[in-house]
């Protein structure tokens, strides 16, 4: 039991290493994310395939999956859903991507300065932060894509706007949890200035459950524009897969494959990305590991 | 001999963990004799709190009893049925545990978590039961029972829950109570208190009291009987007189030997005979408060330090002794300006720190450094050793870049590291190679002096053995000056030559070690004092009563 | 005495937040391009000059844009929201005329999400490897990752068109006008039971999630142990001590899903043409008809930041720890 006589490893082996390691090890993570790499990979050589305008008339309208060549059959207009599925593809994780991006930027910035410094700024940000809570999300941004303009950058920006609060109240909590711990103080009678606390010793160690949050953002995002395009409120010259949906919806008699296909590339996608968030989530939770 | 009312044949328990089974209780054997207590001693991970949890047939899903028998009552407990053994639960054996602030549900009164237990053995009713457990509260002395009765477990002390929970464990005059670290989380004076009740309680009740403990002087007060345990093995068992006295094993030696011995007796080399009577720390009425959460726009404040003036000598160590809340901690944040104080000054190296701002400030922190209580969070996870220690060096640039790296290795040797650990990530090491890493990070600024805030607290006994004796050879090879935070005072008797007691923020008596403790003036010093359980009055009182 | 201050207090940081949301929401009408006349003026197929003129007098519009914004919050301070232009009708009219069919349809979700949700996160915690953790594992993927119209529409292509047992859309039929309540009722429900679980999808996956994962937690506490340990059977400690414990995070979700609830509503009844607050946002915002868009957009966050309130006040019903604090 003494102190001297324990056997300790040589190996170092970081904490993202192992956690890197776990990840790799959970199967259901790996399978979302080689699902991922492949809806990535579509999306960007696919159009090479199928052509580059999706909008394009290429045979009857409501072709059967399947028939005359077309794999996924074509739409009420007659286009080719393959066509329109790829090129919706891009939209989705442009669009999914980048507004994730912007929540995340956002939220850790707000969250970190306000769990960092408390007193006033953490009032005046929780308050703002909660004020942004309690707009109705979808109601709020259908209002801003209809009024300025239905452009793919106008509809990250209102993802954006209204979904970063969930990752500022995360940051905040982890920066709370976090800046009490012996290690920062340490830091801190060690000479360490404010803002290396903020970035090189605190974030740091908040990255992993912010991590997960982005990670689910991606999806969120993606579900998010499918309900705008469903809608309607969308650019009426991208093709995306909830505007497919929308488009065919009143057809589902008739051809019911026009609006479940789409539907099943959006569940695909934002299932595989849950499953890397869950996974993720498995492998940077310190619980599941040893101290 | 009488017959045991207990007895545990060949007992052992397997944890099933992610990499096969684990043995956490290897072939146990002991018994119980009514009215008689019983002390299983050992330290974390020895699985002396699986026997208590085997015993109840509380052990976690994943465990299960692989061998052995517990006999009660003429039943073998790992034979019953549930229901037979729910009807023994809190009816014929009661239970404590460490924890008194989350063992109670918070959504329920005290009094209804202690009816409960009434209603469900002894079938009283509503009105009956509550009565009862109001006489209940009584007995085991809270003030204002009947109002306390109606109480959440939120609105109660550490003490008082602790109560409820003896009022609760004996509410139906169990045969035995086991109590599983009653008072680890609590005061030594409210663990004083705690254990004279639970004394009388059983002694009126004549319940057997099975009694875990990590503290060799609990053992040495309480217990009739003492069972040694480490790694899941019974090293030693037998009369309290026979484990202490003449312990056989050597792991019952040497724990008895790394307790640190709280003595009357005058130690040598105290601070009276030095030449160099210059303070190197000077602290003149410092006041620390704390804003409590704002009501309503108005603020509630909480005075933590009221007026504290001490000076320290370089090379000396000073103790700051108290309870939780004495404001000993953040007297020495303050000094180190890791926590704000209001009003004071704290003169350190003929610089006042309490005036320092800004960059000047970031500089002299230098000068004073931290050995913090807690193992597994006073190091970045994300850092490996060596950068922890040297992030101090690199900030301040207390040293010239090329000479840093030498330093650290020469550091690592210091505490007892290898060079091959320098390599390694906080998690591969283990608690007290932990608090070696904190020590050399303290070092490496060179600094005037060294806060140790509850610095060896978190160890067990034998490994806290260990880094007193690292802190003492540092000081003596380096001249180094710590303040010495602890609420354990034979630590605090065998580090500081000097002392100062602390209360509510207050300092209540200040003097060197040998009078402190030989011949304290204050009466909380003495009650302090005389609360700590000791071996040496234990074997005293006990030589006396056979005599 | 300090309850009803505190109660007070975050009653009007509510009144006050509601203000700042009705800043927001016209400032932002206000910096879009195009205004009411010229949206009048493109739905009547163009005017001249002067027409549009006198419609901007009519509605304010040549007002100062403060003078704009102070005279709306006024009225609002009297509920009056504005008229609508084309529905030809004041718009706090319009909109408590559409609220019975969407609080219909979101509370009967919410509870069938939150009912179904605990029973099977309690019953899932309780048995670990058990059937029911991998239906809940599965609810908690599918319900993230479907979109809630595709969902709906799936529904409906499966038990509306191909086995018909419940009607494509709607709340009642129309023949049923002059029927009685009962006749009526039943056809509403029959009408609910679509939407009802298509918007419940999403909330149920959340629900039983975290309802499994706070009982797991709870149940391994140390008060779980001593109640064991006081020789409880299995169903106090599971129903007396631990599951009222668990209970407070999925109040506490549910209570932030006010928000995500009106975002499905609308989802939902654009699916099923169900008469509600979010076809009548979606059709107000597709004709640009300012005054109801800024009437549902403040109905909306007076709703969650209500709803927030209801919760918080729960909360400290189940949790004495929270009672008295500020």
């Amino acid at each position: 039991m003494s102190d001297e006589t324990q056997s300790t490893p040589v190996k170092a082996r970081s904490p993202f290493a192992e956690a890197f390691e776990m990840f790799t090890r959970n199967r259901s993570a790996m399978a979302g994310l080689l699902i991922l790499i492949g809806v990535i990979l579509v999306a960007i050589f696919g159009p090479m395939f199928t052509g580059e305008d999706p909008f394009e008339m290429v045979w009857a309208p409501f072709t059967p999956p399947g028939e005359e060549g077309y794999l996924l059959g074509t739409d009420y207009l007659g286009r080719d859903l393959m066509s329109l599925l790829i090129h919706g593809a891009r939209v989705s994780l442009t669009v999914g991507l980048t507004a994730a991006f912007l929540t995340v930027t956002i939220g850790i910035t707000v969250g970190a300065l306000a769990g960092f410094y408390g007193g006033w700024v953490e009032e005046v940000l929780m308050r703002l932060t909660e004020f942004f809570q309690v707009l109705p999300t979808l109601l709020f941004s259908m209002v801003i894509v209809a009024l300025f303009g239905a452009t793919l950058p106008m509809i990250t920006l209102a993802i954006g706007l209204v979904s970063w609060p969930a990752v500022a109240r995360i940051t905040r909590a982890e920066f709370l949890r976090i800046r009490e711990l012996e290690y920062v103080t340490a830091a801190r009678a060690g000479g360490v200035r404010n803002r290396d606390l903020i970035f090189r010793v605190i974030l740091p160690n908040a990255l992993p459950p912010i991590i997960v949050q982005a990670a689910l953002m991606v999806g969120s995002a993606i579900l998010f524009e499918a309900g705008l395009s469903f809608l309607g409120l969308t650019d009426p010259n991208v093709a995306s897969w909830g505007q497919i949906i929308g488009s065919n919806r009143q057809y589902i008699l008739d051809a019911s494959y026009t609006v479940t296909v789409p539907g099943i590339a959006i569940f695909i996608t934002v299932l595989a990305i849950s499953l890397v968030g869950d996974g993720l989530n498995d492998a940077l939770n310190p619980k599941l590991r040893e101290r | 001999m009488s017959v045991p009312l207990l007895s545990v044949e060949g007992l052992s328990v397997e944890l099933s963990a992610r990499h096969g089974k684990v043995t956490v209780v290897d072939d146990l054997s002991f018994s119980l004799e009514p009215g008689k207590t019983l002390s299983i001693v050992g330290e974390s991970g020895s699985g002396k709190s699986m026997t208590a949890l085997a015993i109840m047939g509380l052990l976690p899903t994943t465990g299960r009893i692989a061998h052995g028998s517990i006999h009660f009552n003429g039943q073998d407990l790992t034979q019953v049925d549930d229901a037979t053994l729910r009807s023994i639960r809190g009816n014929q054996i009661g239970m404590i545990f460490q924890e008194p602030m989350t063992s109670l549900n918070p959504l329920y009164t005290v009094g209804e978590q202690i009816a409960e237990v009434l209603r469900l053995h002894q079938t009283l009713s509503q009105s009956d039961a509550w009565a009862r457990a109001v006489e209940l509260l009584d007995a085991v002395q809270i003030p204002n029972a009947v109002e306390k009765a109606l109480a959440y477990p939120h609105e109660m002390s550490g003490g008082q829950r602790q109560r409820v929970m003896i009022a609760m464990a004996l509410a139906c005059r169990p045969q035995i109570l086991i109590a599983d670290e009653p008072t680890t989380a609590l005061d030594v004076t409210v663990q004083a208190e705690i254990f004279e009740l639970m004394r009388n309680l059983s002694d009126d009740m004549g319940t057997a009291t099975i009694l875990i403990t990590h503290d060799m002087g609990v053992v040495a007060e309480m217990a009739d009987d003492v069972a040694v345990m480490n790694g899941g093995k019974c090293l030693e068992y037998g009369s309290v007189e026979a484990v202490i006295d003449r312990p056989q094993h050597p792991y019952t030696r040497s724990l008895i030997a790394s307790v640190p011995h709280l003595t009357t007796e005058t130690l040598k080399g105290s601070a009276q005979d030095d030449v160099d009577r210059d303070a190197l720390l000077s602290v003149r009425d410092l006041q620390v408060q704390f804003n409590v959460k704002k009501r309503f726009g108005r603020k509630e404040v909480f005075r933590a330090v009221k007026g504290v003036s001490f000076d320290l000598e370089k090379g000396k160590t000073l103790g700051l002794v108290g309870e939780s809340g004495s404001g000993k901690t953040t007297t020495a944040l303050a000094v180190a300006r890791l926590v704000e104080a209001q009003e004071g000054h704290a003169v350190l190296d003929g610089k006042d720190m309490l005036s320092l701002s800004g960059e000047e400030l970031r500089l002299a922190r230098a000068n004073v450094q931290v050995i913090f209580q807690d193992p597994y969070s006073s190091l970045n996870p994300r850092l490996r050793a060596a950068a922890i220690v040297r992030e101090p060096m690199d900030n301040l640039g207390t040293m010239p870049l090329e000479e840093r790296d030498a330093h650290v290795a020469d550091l690592f040797q210091k505490v007892g590291l290898t060079r091959e650990q320098m390599n390694l990530f906080p998690h591969q090491f283990s608690g007290g190679q932990r608090q070696r890493i904190s020590i050399a990070r303290a070092l490496s600024t060179n600094p005037a002096l060294i806060i140790c805030d509850e610095a060896v607290s978190a160890l067990d006994v034998i490994i806290q053995a260990q880094i007193l004796d690292l802190l003492r050879d540092l000081q003596d090879n380096l001249g180094l000056t710590y303040l010495f935070i602890s609420h354990d005072l034979g630590v605090v008797q065998q580090m500081c030559d000097e002392v100062a007691v602390m209360r509510h923020g207050e300092i209540v008596e200040f003097g060197p070690r040998n009078q402190i403790f030989a011949a304290p003036q204050q009466d909380y010093t003495k009650n302090l004092l005389a609360a700590v359980p000791s071996i040496e009055r234990a074997q005293t009182m006990r030589k006396a009563q056979s005599a | 005495m300090t309850v009803l201050l505190s109660i007070a207090n975050r009653f009007a940081y509510a009144v006050l937040l509601l203000v700042a949301v009705l800043v927001l929401n016209f400032t932002m009408m206000h910096l879009a391009p195009g205004d009411i006349a010229d949206t009048i003026a493109q739905a009547s197929g163009g005017a001249d000059a002067e027409v549009m003129a006198q419609i901007r007098r009519d509605y304010g519009l040549d007002q100062p844009f403060l003078v704009q914004l102070l005279s709306y919050i006024a009225k609002v301070a009297t509920f009056d929201l504005g008229y609508s232009f084309f529905y030809n009708q004041p718009v706090t009219d319009l909109i408590f005329e559409k609220v019975p069919a969407t609080l219909l349809l979101v509370i009967t979700a919410q509870l069938l999400a939150l009912a179904v949700g605990v029973l099977l996160g309690v019953y899932s915690a309780r048995h670990p490897r058990g059937i029911a953790s991998y239906i809940v594992t599965f609810l908690a993927l599918f319900g993230y990752a479907a979109p809630v119209f595709w969902t709906g529409i799936l529904l409906l292509i499966a038990f509306s068109l191909k086995i018909q047992l419940f009607p494509v859309a709607g709340m009642m039929d129309a023949s049923l006008i002059d029927a009685g309540f009962f006749a009526q009722a039943l056809s509403v429900a029959h009408h609910m039971v679509l939407p009802v679980v298509t918007l419940a999808s999403i909330f149920l996956a959340l629900y039983s999630r975290l309802c499994r994962a706070s009982m797991l937690e709870v149940l391994g506490s140390d008060y779980v142990r001593t109640a064991k340990a006081k020789g409880l059977g299995e169903r106090e400690v599971v129903y007396k001590h631990a599951l009222k414990n668990a209970l407070s995070p999925v109040v506490t979700l549910a209570g932030l899903q006010f928000s995500a609830v009106v975002s499905g509503a609308v989802l939902v009844e654009a699916v099923f043409s169900w008469p509600g607050l979010g076809t009548l946002a979606l059709q107000s915002i597709i004709a640009r008809d300012t005054p109801t868009i800024l009437g549902i957009l403040f109905f909306s966050a007076f709703v969650v930041i209500f709803g927030n309130l209801l919760t918080d006040m729960v909360l400290r019903m189940m949790d004495p720890r929270l009672r008295g604090k500020a």
